[in-house]
């Protein structure tokens, strides 16, 4: 459950604006405002996180013995990828965590970018397209189905609307996290306000907005990709400043 | 039906623009101006995020060193930069796609004053590319190997695949809304609006250098990030 409905937001957003009912903004205006924002705040704070499961049937283009598939979300940033692959006693049903590369990486070192068969390792991402080495080939892979091999991509992606709907529930679902919900104001009253030339209100409501929004992002999604150290489970030997 | 992510048209952005102009009809803009500023917008959009990148395929020639980019970009111009080129080899007439393996390895990116010094003997295998000049050059100097002198694939950023006047859609969903700002500042320059502008177009360039860092800027995974650290000793 959200913190605010759509409607409810829309109507906070007229009490800051002193306007209760539609007179200088309308309500397409100001709801295409909020849609605006929240796919913005989205693609700053890194608040939707996504995957893209591909399978390995013969509809995918991740067959065997191809190295390349396109992703179907469009990733801000992609995060982790894993591969399971089936067939194989190693690796049948137990996902491998690839290890990202760069580009030039690939061919270069063992096992050769001919090598196939085995399991896949690494991984790269150029455009909209994932590229994964070695690739499975032949008895490595299986197709969906049986025993399931499948490509899964973690990610986070831009999100659509404020609320939109679940199948067959209209306006049931919220992209935006409640904690952001407050911080999405700010961003409709910047925007609201360069209609009316106030211009001064609107940079502070859009720096109020790209603070709060930045603030979330290094508390949630930067803080998640921070792990514990081997130190931080050690108490610190202070014997030696003792006497 | 499941909501997903709508593309933003050229109608959907001037109707956005105009209200926050607070010119619902054209007076001061023109719809031909505004799309313009859009169209700009997104031109610049994306060369600066480089989030359109794209691959080709070239049989290299044997005895040809370097291929510029008229005749490498043909199907897809605009070619902003080359980012890698990978070797596949080849034995056969039938050009490799480029998402199968069918061996080959990156070329390492050189300066073009260093190939005289190219530690491989002419003749032998390509080692080394470099960009000169919108010009690709191999090296060694591809030769023939089994019939061809080799394919390559060359990973590139490039601009200008969106239709103009149509849709905004080419660029990335997070990337699409932008464009806003920048058509914002423009229409303020028109006004004579020169500090409003400025404000515009900051905000213009702060989403879209914060936007190029995600997108374009992602280090590899070191070694230590692929293994899990073993408190047991500490128990």
């Amino acid at each position: 459950m959200a913190l605010y409905t759509k409607a409810q937001m829309l109507t906070q957003v007229r009490e800051l604006l002193n306007e209760p009912v539609a007179l200088f903004w309308t309500d397409a205006e100001l709801d295409n405002y909020l849609c605006w924002g929240t796919r913005t705040i989205s693609g700053i704070s890194l608040c939707v996180p996504t995957s893209d499961v591909i399978y390995s049937d013969v509809n995918s283009s991740w067959a065997a013995g191809t190295l390349q598939v396109q992703m179907a979300v469009d990733f801000i940033k992609v995060t982790a990828v894993t591969v399971c692959v089936s067939g194989n006693a190693s690796f049948d049903g137990t996902p491998i965590q690839l290890q990202r590369l760069d580009i030039r990486n690939f061919g270069h070192g063992a096992p050769a970018a001919t090598a196939t068969d085995q399991a896949p390792q690494w991984y790269y991402i150029w455009g909209d397209r994932i590229f994964v080495w070695p690739c499975p080939k032949g008895t490595t892979i299986s197709a969906q189905g049986s025993d399931g091999g499948y490509l899964t991509v973690y990610g986070y992606r831009t999100a659509w609307d404020y609320d939109h709907e679940a199948v067959g529930v209209a306006g049931s679902t919220y992209d935006v996290p409640d904690r952001l919900q407050a911080c999405l104001l700010d961003f409709v009253l910047a925007c609201a306000y360069v209609k009316t030339g106030k211009y001064s209100l609107t940079r502070y409501h859009m720096a109020n907005f790209m603070q709060n929004a930045q603030m979330d992002r290094r508390d949630v999604f930067e803080s998640n990709q921070i792990v514990d150290s081997l130190d931080r489970f050690m108490i610190p030997d202070r014997t030696q400043q003792a006497g | 039906m499941a909501y997903a992510f709508t593309d933003l048209v050229l109608s959907t952005m001037t109707t956005r623009v105009r209200s926050m102009l607070n010119e619902p009809n054209a007076l001061i803009f023109t719809d031909t101006e505004i799309t313009d500023w859009i169209n700009r917008g997104t031109n610049i959009v994306m060369k600066d995020s480089k989030c359109k990148r794209n691959i080709i395929t070239k049989l290299l020639t044997n005895g040809t060193a370097e291929y510029s980019y008229a005749t490498l970009f043909t199907a897809t111009p605009n070619a902003i930069t080359v980012e890698a080129v990978f070797y596949a080899g080849g034995t056969t007439a039938t050009v490799p796609a480029p998402q199968v393996v069918s061996g080959g390895y990156c070329l390492e990116k050189i300066h073009p004053r260093q190939i005289t010094t190219s530690p491989h003997a002419a003749g032998s295998a390509p080692r080394f590319w470099y960009d000169r000049n919108d010009t690709i050059g191999i090296s060694p100097t591809p030769t023939t190997a089994g019939g061809l002198a080799g394919y390559v694939f060359l990973y590139y950023e490039n601009e200008n695949l969106f239709v103009p006047n149509t849709t905004i859609n080419a660029l990335p969903n997070h990337l699409q809304e932008v464009v806003t700002w920048y058509v914002l500042a423009q229409a303020n320059i028109k006004t004579k609006r020169y500090s409003v502008a400025n404000m515009f177009m900051s905000i213009f360039m702060n989403y879209l250098m914060f936007y190029r860092q995600d997108y374009f800027a992602k280090p590899v995974d070191s070694a230590d990030m692929m293994t899990a650290p073993d408190y047991t000793q500490f128990a």
